[in-house]
């Protein structure tokens, strides 16, 4: 290694007389020390010898009281982690500060996300992630859409250090890299290590291994009691008098001229993990669900794309199929049964039946994501409910618009509240909503007043639930829909065709597509049935169909293109990689619980409608953990960073069968409430058996 | 009485027919006081007569009641109609204490104890749960004082009386009012479906029992058909469901027999979404209330069973006030008795006879009680029935 000229040129990190003082304890004192760029410098030392302390000053965490610090060659101060991140200033921490439950791209971009028209980049993100890691040469990854947690600890190391370097960083601070790692992941690492700065960054390494940090530093620093004992090139050192210089702080033998202890790794030598050669193109199949816009590689057909999907499935990333099976086979028994359940007018009462736990628990899994719970979500619906029946009664008056806004917007409050709460005081949610629970049925109470029950006299806010479209309108709105549908995926796919991106079988676009012509053109055909009595017929589309669709729609939306979902799952993966990328907790929080009290009151206006009155025989405590059913029946886990609002819908359909099933069959209460804790019980049971297998298959 | 008097007049031994005079005046005194169950009305007049009772007796009267949060009916007509009956019988209201535990058991024994310790010799209590309403009998009996249980019974308790509703007639009343609605909306061929509430509710159980006696005899007849019995439920949302469930499977349903307002209104609101017109689909209920009122005007229900509380106060009153006297109460007033299946005794029970409400009484009963107000039950598109039924102004 070439001695670097830093004669004229002031290094890019200099600093001089640094100190930090906690209380008692003299941390740091007067460290003086330079980190030129395009080096490797190994900071070593002993437990408590300040290394954290001092990278933690560096990276803007702690505030040195004393000393100066110069940036390329002016004074600078850095008070917290962002400033630091604007001169680029980056750390990697030992414990990686990953989510587990994002890919590679969602981590590597977590933060600060680009957006175009105010929405998450996909595209943009994805072709700068794959160039910036084939830059690294990082490329054992079989996709850059592969989740964080399935990878092994040298390519989570490789991508939280890529993901270190892609902000135009100049200089890396890496604590403890290899300290989790076996031999060929630790030589991955370091060789990215070697990389980093021949690309002209510099690095600073934190290491306890003295092999790997001759290995590959170009210089050392070393470390004791917050004293900075001896610096310099990393010639001038050997393992023996480093150890002696980080134990006593004095070293017995003189500067060794001699040629490194180690020899040093270099980018050519080939390397187990790496490829060789150039670094080959990162296949980049993207594995989502539901509507993933998967695909096997440019390259790859129908056939190969549909084995893809097999493998997932059989590695436990079933997806909503879990719960689609369910719900064939639920409709199947009872079928047997009765003949009259798969009936167009019964099924258009189980569409109506479910809606309200479906509206709810679309709400519940934002909650659910952030590993949270809600409990008071079904008295929040009752509210919201008992202030929209209020406010139209004779006396107020108010049109049902007004009064739907004004229910929503204190339902939404009341979810605020409650995640003001749960953020600021940093209270336990299920504390916080247990008492929501009980708070929420006493305002209930006294809303409704001593009769009870209050109707509603209001005849659009009794048919949200209730009325229908006519059927010529459920034929409009459904093709719109579907041509809505087939529009988005067309050009996303088109997009992503002309960034050079990785798209999904055409076969299979069009299949996705088809399929979605003709389960809208059923769900109307079932609607637009006469389900009335004998000389009243009644048909078309409930209501309830679109309302649900639109939050359904939404909150997808929501949840998959914009910055608040993806720091919603974020957070539910890792509390603390989000708050290390620099989201604020706290706000995103509030925000979901307020997103859950919305949606609440949302269904709970439905459930009004559909009993056209409010009463306080209101069971809201049962509908409360009946949501949370129906978003885990659906695959949304209680753990947080795992759920889709369509899990909601899909677990409300579970519910919604059961108990329509069983009120069909006139079972009695004993057994209805037997079944029903049997269904629960082996849907969960189903799910966390496909999932487990996923995980040991790893 | 009378006659006594003028015999006296002829009587030479005018003393010795002073006191005879006086003995058999104390006694008709009695016979006139002596009331029964149905004696009490709504404008509190049958408490009057208790006024000589409540001078020979002496010490407190602790009313406990149970909450304020889940139900407002403690606040808004319990405990006013309790002060009014009391009032009304000439106890002074330093003679009685009216708290309310607002839904904590211990709070509840605590105020129990307290009103011992004021001087109560009788308590007359809602129970919170039966537990502590347990404990409190058992504290008030080794202290020397009487409890009656007001409205909710304490299973396994001591207490010496129980005020209510008779659940079983307010079954009756709704199987009658079913029976009749058949017959006044013409429907031919009843097929009724019937439900009940909860089966953790022992009070659902003697409303069942209630309208299946009366119903029965009609099902065995051949005249209705019972299309079904399914499970049981307070809460509405379920009880819709359960009946668009019953519909599909036996559409030729035309007749519910509801055992409540809520649960009645969940079925009406399905029979409207499918255009059902009125008079033609009879449901029941009870409670009075304000849905329920406007259903039965909108011809949708046949009637609700109400509940005055002013007649469970005035009963409960009644009885506080003759065992604060230490006289044994009449056997008119109580007239049945409770089972306790806990403690597996029958308690001496007041039992009050509910009112069917239909649109014909209505202004008599739920309007002119002030139970709701005309204003509100005759809103919007209401006015007309309101008007036919002379509901209002």
């Amino acid at each position: 290694m070439a001695e670097p000229e830093v004669t004229a040129a002031e290094p890019l990190l200099r600093l001089r007389g640094f100190g930090k003082r906690f209380g008692a304890v003299q941390a740091l004192a007067d460290v003086d020390l330079d980190i030129p760029a395009g080096q490797v410098t190994a900071l070593v030392g002993d437990n408590g010898a300040g290394k954290s302390v001092l990278i933690k000053c560096i990276a803007g965490i702690h505030e040195p009281d004393a000393g100066e610090m110069r940036w390329e060659g002016r004074p600078v101060r850095v008070r917290n982690p962002r400033e630091a991140s604007a001169l680029g200033i980056e750390v990697v921490y030992q414990d990686l500060a990953l989510c587990d439950n994002l890919d590679v791209v969602e981590n590597m971009f977590l933060g600060r996300e680009r957006l175009h028209r105010g929405l998450l980049d996909e595209d943009s993100m994805e072709r700068s992630a794959s160039r910036t890691l084939s830059d690294l040469r990082v490329t054992t990854l079989s996709s850059v859409r592969q989740e964080v947690g399935a990878l092994s600890g040298g390519q989570r190391q490789s991508i939280a250090v890529a993901k270190a370097v892609m902000w135009n960083s100049k200089l890396v601070i890496l604590d403890e890299p290899t300290a989790a790692l076996g031999v060929a992941q630790t030589e991955q690492v370091l060789n990215l290590v070697r990389r980093l700065a021949d690309q002209g960054l510099a690095v600073i390494l934190i290491s306890h291994n003295l092999n790997n940090v001759f290995a590959v530093a170009d210089r050392l620093a070393i470390l004791r009691l917050g004293h900075l004992v001896s610096s310099g090139k990393a010639s001038e050192f050997d393992p023996q008098r480093t150890v002696e210089l980080m134990t006593t702080g004095r070293s017995s033998t003189p500067p060794a001229h001699a040629l490194p202890a180690v020899e040093k790794v270099t980018p050519s030598r080939p390397i187990a993990e790496a490829g060789p050669g150039p670094a080959p193109q990162i296949r980049s199949p993207r594995d989502e669900e539901p509507l993933a816009r998967a695909g096997g590689g440019p390259s790859l057909g129908f056939g190969a794309y549909l084995r893809g999907w097999w493998a997932r499935v059989r590695a436990g990333q079933s997806g909503v199929l879990p719960v689609l099976v369910g719900v064939i086979l639920i409709a199947l028994i009872f079928q047997l049964q009765n003949p009259r359940f798969l009936s167009a007018g019964n099924l258009v009462n189980l569409m109506v039946q479910g809606s309200v736990f479906m509206l709810i628990g679309m709400g519940a899994v934002f909650v659910l994501l952030l590993g949270e719970i809600d409990l008071s979500l079904g008295f929040v619906a009752g509210i919201g409910g008992t202030v929209a029946t209020e406010l139209v009664q004779p006396e107020i008056a108010w049109p049902w618009w007004a009064a739907i806004l004004a229910a929503l917007a204190v339902t939404s409050g009341l979810g605020f509240f409650q995640g003001t709460l749960i953020t600021r005081l940093r209270l336990p949610s299920f504390v916080v909503t247990l008492a929501g629970l009980l708070g929420f049925q006493g305002i209930m109470i006294a809303l409704l007043g001593t009769g009870g029950t209050i109707p509603i006299p209001d005849d659009i806010i009794n048919d949200l639930a209730n009325g229908t479209l006519s059927p010529v309108g459920g034929w409009i709105l459904t093709i719109i829909v579907v041509l809505l549908f087939a529009g988005a995926t067309l050009v996303g796919d088109w997009r992503r065709r002309r960034s050079g991106l990785v798209v999904a079988p055409f076969a299979l676009t069009i299949l996705k597509i088809v399929a979605g012509a003709i389960a809208g053109a059923v769900v109307v055909l079932i609607s637009n049935v006469d389900r009335g009595v004998p000389a009243f017929p009644v048909n078309g589309m409930p209501y309830v169909v679109p309302i649900v669709f639109v939050v359904l729609i939404a909150w997808s939306f929501l949840l998959g293109r914009t910055r608040f979902g993806r720091y919603v799952c974020a957070i539910g993966g890792s509390a603390e990689a989000a708050r290390r990328a620099g989201i604020s907790l706290a706000a995103i929080r509030s925000t979901a619980f307020t997103l859950a009290g919305l949606t609440a009151g949302i269904g709970g206006i439905i459930y009004a409608s559909r009993l056209r009155s409010m009463s306080t025989s209101f069971d809201g405590g049962t509908i409360a953990l009946y949501v949370v059913a129906t978003a885990v029946i659906g695959g949304t886990s209680l753990f947080g960073g795992r759920g889709h609002p369509l899990h909601a819908v899909l677990g409300g359909i579970v519910i919604a069968a059961i108990v329509n099933g069983m009120a069909l069959l006139g079972l009695s209460a004993a057994i209805q409430l037997m079944a029903t804790a049997l269904v629960l019980l082996a849907s969960i049971a189903v799910d966390v058996v496909v999932r487990r297998r996923g995980e040991t298959t790893r | 009485m009378l006659e006594l008097r003028k015999w006296c007049r002829r009587s030479a031994e005018v003393l010795a027919c002073a006191a005879i005079v006086a003995a058999a005046g104390s006694a008709a005194l009695a016979e006139d006081a002596e009331l029964s169950s149905a004696s009490f009305t709504a404008d509190f007049s049958a408490m009057a007569k208790l006024k000589p009772v409540v001078a020979q007796g002496k010490g407190k009267i602790g009313i406990l009641l149970p909450e304020t949060t889940t139900s407002a009916r403690y606040t808004a007509f319990d405990e006013p109609y309790l002060k009014k009956a009391f009032q009304a019988a000439g106890l002074p209201a330093s003679e009685y204490i009216i708290t309310n535990a607002q839904g904590s058991e211990s709070t509840e024994l605590t105020q129990a104890q307290s009103a011992i310790s004021q001087g109560a010799t009788v308590l007359l209590m809602d129970p919170i749960s039966s537990g502590v309403g347990a404990s409190i009998e058992s504290y008030a009996k080794a202290h020397g004082v009487q409890v009656i249980d007001y409205d909710r019974l304490t299973l396994g308790g001591s207490r010496a009386f129980y005020v209510s509703f008779d659940n079983v007639s307010v079954g009756k009343l709704i199987g009658e009012g079913m029976v009749a609605c058949l017959k006044d909306w013409n429907v031919a061929k009843p097929q009724l479906l019937v439900m009940r509430g909860a089966p953790t509710d022992n009070n659902a159980t003697l409303f069942a029992q209630g309208y299946n006696g009366v119903l029965e005899p009609h099902f065995s007849a051949g005249e209705y058909v019972k299309a079904g019995e399914p499970a049981g439920t307070w809460d509405p949302a379920t009880a819709r469901t359960t009946f668009e469930e019953q519909y599909t499977a036996h559409p030729d349903i035309n007749a519910v027999v509801t055992p409540n307002d809520d649960n009645a209104n969940a079925v009406i609101s399905y029979l409207k979404t499918l255009k059902v017109p009125a008079q033609r689909f009879p449901t029941t209920g009870q409670d009075a209330t304000l849905t329920g009122l406007q259903n039965v005007l909108s011809g949708y229900q046949c009637g609700s069973v109400y509940k005055p509380i002013y007649l469970e106060a005035q009963a409960a009153a009644a009885l506080a006030i003759y065992l604060r006297a230490g006289v044994q109460p009449p056997a008119a007033l109580v007239n049945g008795s409770t089972m306790d299946s806990q403690a597996n005794s029958q308690v001496p029970s007041v039992l009050l006879t509910p009112i069917w409400v239909t649109p014909k009484n209505m202004a008599a009963t739920v309007v002119k009680d002030g139970f709701v107000a005309s204003s509100k039950l005759c809103a919007g598109k209401l006015e007309a029935a309101c008007k036919a039924n002379g509901i209002g102004k």
